[in-house]
């Protein structure tokens, strides 16, 4: 603390993740992951980051999301499928982020903004 | 039967009065001192255990972890805050509660306005703002902690990683070194394992966009 300009990454990891934890999952990754800082990136990777994620517009404005998404169903997800158990996701972007990748471990899936006549052949087959 | 009630009731104020009244010294790794009232004592975990050790009296608890320009500020902090009703204890340890909402936003928003006032004075590009976090770490203020966390949350939110990189000045590992050796093994990296799964029939990975 006594040295000029500290810096982010001067902080312990215990400061760093008690940033992090302020941050949605999604923010976190799409912020860290591939920021080509072995610390960081080593930081995105934790599974407490990919456990659940969140991409509706209740906790993301809807601008932002659509941005996200091409970077997350592209190259994030597919590198951290492994650890993905919840996933909540809008109705209109729900086939894109589901198609992405596999999700072996994926034990919960909400869906938002579910519209009946437009969203029930995914469960219908027809 | 009332005038021992009444003596017992003046003792009782006057030992209130004295726990809120008394004062300690506190002394910077530089070797300033302040003076703070037990109400401030009281918002720091690590100066209430020095002053609960030490038989203080006129001689300064010494902080060799923070400087003046960062102590004074500090203590301004606590007086303001030192009126504040108790916080009931948050549970930091709550995410693999399966009572938790996890539809609830995690929150950095709601930082009030004389905090975001106070904590405007430090800086990502002096350093200052990581400072204070370090040393509201070190001194064990939950409630300036978390302002400066979410602080430094808030700054990130909605950012992409080159932006963040550029914001924070963070340097980027060579290309041959570290996560970008040759070879690689992506599950080096927490628990992510390789994404080169032999059971995985999704379509392979493609390279950031971000970066190209």
């Amino acid at each position: 603390m006594n040295r000029p300009n500290v810096h982010l990454l001067d902080l312990p990891n215990e400061m760093l993740f008690n940033i992090l934890k302020k941050l949605d999952n999604v923010d976190v990754l799409h912020s860290l992951f591939g920021i080509n800082n072995e610390r960081l990136d080593s930081i995105s990777r934790e599974e407490i980051f990919s456990y659940t994620l969140n991409f509706t517009s209740n906790v993301h404005d809807t601008t932002i999301i659509d941005s996200m998404l091409g970077r997350f169903c592209n190259y994030i997800l597919p590198r951290i499928h492994y650890n993905v158990k919840c996933l909540i996701v809008e109705a209109v972007s729900m086939e894109r982020i589901l198609l992405a990748t596999p999700y072996p471990n994926l034990t919960e899936l909400k869906i938002f903004n579910f519209q009946r006549d437009s969203s029930l052949h995914y469960f219908t087959g027809n | 039967m009332a005038s021992t009630e009444a003596d017992s009731s003046n003792a009782t104020t006057a030992n209130t009065e004295n726990a809120t009244s008394k004062i300690i010294k506190i002394q910077s790794n530089d070797g300033q001192i302040f003076e703070i009232d037990q109400g401030v004592v009281e918002q720091s975990s690590t100066i209430k255990t020095l002053s609960d050790l030490m038989d203080v009296g006129e001689v300064p608890i010494p902080l060799p972890n923070v400087k003046a320009s960062i102590l004074g500020p500090i203590v301004e902090f606590c007086n303001h805050h030192k009126n504040d009703p108790k916080p009931e204890p948050l549970d930091d340890d709550d995410d693999d509660d399966p009572n938790k909402d996890i539809y609830e936003p995690k929150r950095s928003d709601d930082i009030i306005e004389w905090d975001q006032n106070f904590i405007k004075q430090f800086t990502v590009a002096e350093g200052t703002l990581f400072d204070i976090i370090m040393a509201a770490n070190y001194l064990g203020i939950k409630t300036l902690l978390a302002v400066g966390c979410k602080t430094i949350a808030n700054m990130v939110r909605g950012k992409s990683s080159s932006e963040v990189r550029e914001m924070f000045n963070i340097s980027y590992d060579p290309p041959g070194e570290g996560l970008n050796a040759p070879n690689a093994i992506e599950g080096q990296a927490g628990t992510v394992p390789t994404t080169q799964d032999a059971n995985a029939t999704g379509p392979s990975p493609q390279p950031d966009p971000m970066n190209q």
